[in-house]
């Protein structure tokens, strides 16, 4: 009887303890992770206009998003960003679009995925990296050439897949200006389910929400 | 015979009991009675012996392979892999401080069926990382030739895509032209008209598709890595209009094909024809293209005629049981004829989808050469038929309901990892053998 | 005394008593976060914290603790640890939250944490647990470097997110599952290749 009082009463000390520690944790630190949450959103945003734009968030419902950003430069709208996901392959594909109003695709960057390395993670491939032996100075990586191929094109059209071309950072400059004039990408080979997804997430989705801000617009 | 030994005893009176009962033992020496110990029973066959009838029994398989993708693109990748896997075993042995076993010529049908499961064209370098794993750790980790506790050739393979999917899933067509076989023209019309109508996307009319075509076949200089825009030239003649409804279909259908890169017939049947929802007629141009070989796929797979000539050879020959075999491609015909398309199942029709089942893919060299594996695969009679009807169970479930078009190569492997519990199940009674309960 | 006595500690936790490859302890996050060294590093140094951390309360309350719960005890220990730790990386390298995720709350059922609270830190003196905590994360630490180093270069060709040798086509099965095994493997059986050497060594003089 006494044995169990006194695992009782230590295992309650010990809890009562550990919970304070805790919680003195928690309090310090609770500013810092919503900040850094709202800094990584905004970094994405940001990713998908070019620099010097002033983001703010806006209310939607409806036929919008919950919640969507538009974005100014110098008092002007330059254009919106939504936050969409699909499901691509073997995970949902978290990404966010910047469009202006007229529909047209200004960024895109992923956000979250779990695709199959090798395959689908090639959505963030980046074109070239910095080596090992000299890490410091030389060219920035830049975009990934997946997300970067969507640019300039339209978002209210349906975005094709052209497969005969091999890969975008494998084209010439004539090669790209074509694809954009018939809205298409090229795929990554051998993923193009997750291709799909972000293709068809655009057209119908994103696509949906300018028209949709369009006609708000209107009235 | 009496006379003789008293002879012998009264001849050495004084030489020791021991030598007087030896010569008298061998004196009496019967001409043909021979005591030694065992084994009693000798056979010329010998490991070295039944890998000879092996590589033999390939040989047709190769030389179509051969026929159909030419030297560069077949028979590099077969010698790289050989080499490979010689030079692996024997350096393991080195390491491993143990008797050189490449005598034995098993290496050389691992090697030989590496390379039969790898696409025609792979990179050499690929191809001979494939054949080193196969051999340095699904086979000398566990202790060599019969160790091994799954297929080496597979794991090899296995390893590969997992490595390298990509070009693991990219398979060329024939020197003949024939990618798939299948007449997808003749199907588009009704399977992807759906696709084509609702598809508002103006990148795929035929002008433009031609017109892509004919500078890929311009850019075919700079991308040669590039296979898509390869098979896109040799097809831009005759597929134009198959491109055309395919990149139609990939623009709207959520699981789209690459009619130019990959489209294996099985390839075709998952992603195409969505849901089985064939028509077997569709299939009977392909069947004889099937048959003789000139269809995509790996390098050892393609000619079905090929490896039956092999398979019959090496049961008549008694190296491998038919029962494996026998049992694989049964139960795989016989699902899928139970599942065929048309609804019936005594007609001539509803035997043209199991016919394509088991002439397509890997199956014929699956079941003769590799469930067939006599270190990996059960050595009761029965514990074979159910090893066979097991591996044809899981292709079906794999080829129709799977995420892959191809389920061969996953079935054999798991069943690899089954065949202890099925020596186990299916131990023969010995006679005389009390029952544990009454 | 206790200098000298620091350095054969650490060869003791890096060494001869490597909580990876010779006690095989904490097996399953180091498969899984060994596929870049970032993760690697950052893993190690996280679970280097929480082990010395809670080896020196666990030392200090050790009188206090029933024996029947002890492991209970232990636990709560560890696991406000480890709270504390996921609490402190999500406000100042949110990125390495992102890249381990579910890996560091599971750092409270890492073997070698309870491993050693269980083995050392309740029959020892606080000091003591704090230099054997510390040297223990430190080999686990090493041994996720030197997996990290291989997984990384032979999966992605690259380390520390930076690519090694120009076209070169990285095995991706290395950075899968199953190429973690076969990481560990490979380099458990180096090692237990090389203490078989020191004990010929040993036997002859």
């Amino acid at each position: 009887m006494v044995e169990m009082a006194k695992m009782i009463v230590a295992l309650t000390i010990i809890s009562a303890l550990a919970g304070l520690a805790i919680g003195a944790a928690y309090d310090k630190t609770a500013e810092k992770i919503a900040e850094q949450g709202e800094r990584a959103k905004q970094e994405a945003i940001k990713a998908v206009f070019s620099q010097g734009v002033v983001i703010k968030e806006e209310k939607g419902g409806g036929a919008l998003p919950e919640k969507y950003w538009s974005a100014t430069e110098n008092g002007k709208l330059v254009g919106y960003a939504f936050e969409v996901s699909e499901r691509g392959y073997s995970s949902e594909i978290k990404f966010m679009v910047g469009v202006d109003q007229t529909g047209k695709i200004l960024g895109l960057s992923v956000l979250a995925h779990n695709e199959t390395p090798g395959l689908g993670s090639r959505m963030t491939e980046v074109a070239f990296y910095k080596y090992v032996w000299y890490p410091i100075g030389g060219d920035e990586p830049g975009k990934p050439w997946f997300t970067q191929q969507f640019e300039g094109l339209s978002s209210l059209k349906n975005i094709g897949i052209n497969k005969s071309l091999g890969e975008w950072h494998n084209t010439d400059s004539a090669t790209r200006a074509k694809l954009r004039e018939r809205n298409e990408i090229t795929a990554i080979t051998g993923s193009t389910i997750s291709t799909v997804a972000v293709t068809k997430t655009i057209s119908r989705d994103v696509g949906g929400y300018v028209r949709a801000l369009n006609t708000l617009e209107e009235k | 015979m009496n006379t003789e030994a008293s002879k012998a005893q009264a001849g050495a009176p004084g030489g020791g009991a021991a030598a007087d009962a030896t010569k008298a033992v061998r004196a009496f020496d019967p001409p043909f009675l021979h005591l030694s110990t065992p084994p009693h029973i000798r056979s010329s066959l010998t490991v070295s012996k039944v890998m000879l009838a092996v590589i033999a029994a390939m040989t047709p398989a190769l030389a179509a392979s051969v026929v159909f993708f030419g030297v560069e693109a077949a028979l590099f990748p077969i010698l790289v892999c050989i080499a490979a896997a010689v030079a692996t075993e024997c350096v393991a042995n080195l390491i491993l401080r143990k008797r050189q076993s490449i005598g034995d010529l098993s290496a050389i049908v691992t090697g030989i069926l590496v390379a039969f499961n790898l696409p025609p064209a792979l990179p050499l370098w690929m191809a001979a990382l494939g054949s080193v794993f196969a051999i340095a750790v699904a086979k000398m980790v566990f202790g060599g030739l019969g160790g091994n506790f799954i297929n080496p050739a597979l794991a090899g393979r296995a390893f590969l895509v997992a490595s390298y999917p990509a070009p693991m899933t990219s398979y060329p067509p024939t020197l003949y032209g024939s990618v798939n076989g299948l007449a997808i023209k003749a199907a588009a019309p009704d399977t992807l008209s759906d696709a084509v109508s609702s598809a508002t996307s103006t990148s795929v009319s035929t002008p433009a598709v031609a017109d892509s075509l004919t500078s890929a076949i311009g850019a075919a200089a700079d991308s040669l890595a590039d296979t898509a825009a390869l098979a896109a030239g040799k097809l831009a003649a005759a597929a134009s209009s198959v491109a055309d409804t395919v990149s139609a279909a990939a623009a709207s259908a959520t699981s789209a094909i690459d009619a130019v890169s990959s489209a294996t017939p099985l390839y075709v049947i998952k992603h195409v024809f969505a849901a089985n929802a064939y028509r077997p007629g569709d299939f009977s141009p392909a069947l004889k293209d099937l048959f003789f070989g000139n269809v995509g796929g790996c390098i050892g797979e393609t000619s079905a005629l090929a490896l039956l000539i092999g398979g019959i050879f090496l049961i008549s020959i008694r190296a491998i049981d038919f029962r494996i075999p026998f049992a694989y491609i049964f139960t795989v015909f016989t699902l899928f004829w139970l599942a065929n398309g048309t609804g019936a199942f005594f007609t001539v029709e509803s035997l043209i989808a199991p016919t394509f089942h088991i002439l397509a893919g890997g199956l014929f060299l699956g079941a003769f050469f590799m469930a067939t594996d006599p270190v990996t695969s059960p050595i009761t009679p029965m514990g074979r038929l159910l090893f066979g009807i097991g591996c044809g169970a899981l292709t079906f479930t794999i080829r129709k309901y799977g995420g892959y078009p191809e389920g061969v190569s996953f079935s054999i492997l798991l069943m690899n990892l089954v065949a202890p519990l099925i020596d186990r199940c299916t131990r023969p009674k010995i006679y005389g053998e009390v029952k544990k309960h009454g | 005394m206790a200098s000298v006595s620091l350095v054969k500690e650490i060869k003791r936790g890096v060494i001869t008593e490597n909580p990876i490859l010779i006690l095989a302890l904490g097996l399953c996050p180091s498969l899984a976060v060994s596929t870049s060294v970032k993760n690697g590093l950052g893993m190690g140094l996280a679970a280097t914290f929480v082990l010395a951390f809670s080896n020196v309360i666990i030392s200090i309350i050790k009188g206090w603790i029933p024996d029947k719960v002890r492991i209970p005890c232990f636990i709560v220990v560890i696991a406000t640890f480890v709270s504390i730790l996921q609490l402190l990386i999500k406000a100042y390298v949110p990125l390495l939250d992102e890249q381990l995720g579910i890996f560091i709350p599971l750092i409270v059922v890492n073997c070698i944490i309870l491993g050693r609270a269980e083995a050392f830190a309740s029959k020892n003196n606080p000091m003591r647990s704090l230099v054997d905590g510390f040297v223990m994360g430190l080999g686990f630490t090493v041994s996720l470097l030197i997996l990290s180093c291989i997984r990384e270069f032979l999966g992605s060709n690259k380390l520390w997110d930076l690519l090694v040798v120009p076209n070169f086509k990285p095995m991706t099965a290395m950075i899968l599952a199953p190429g973690g095994f076969f990481a560990i493997a490979f380099v458990m059986g180096v090692v237990n290749w090389v203490r078989g050497w020191k004990k010929k060594e040993v036997k002859k003089a």
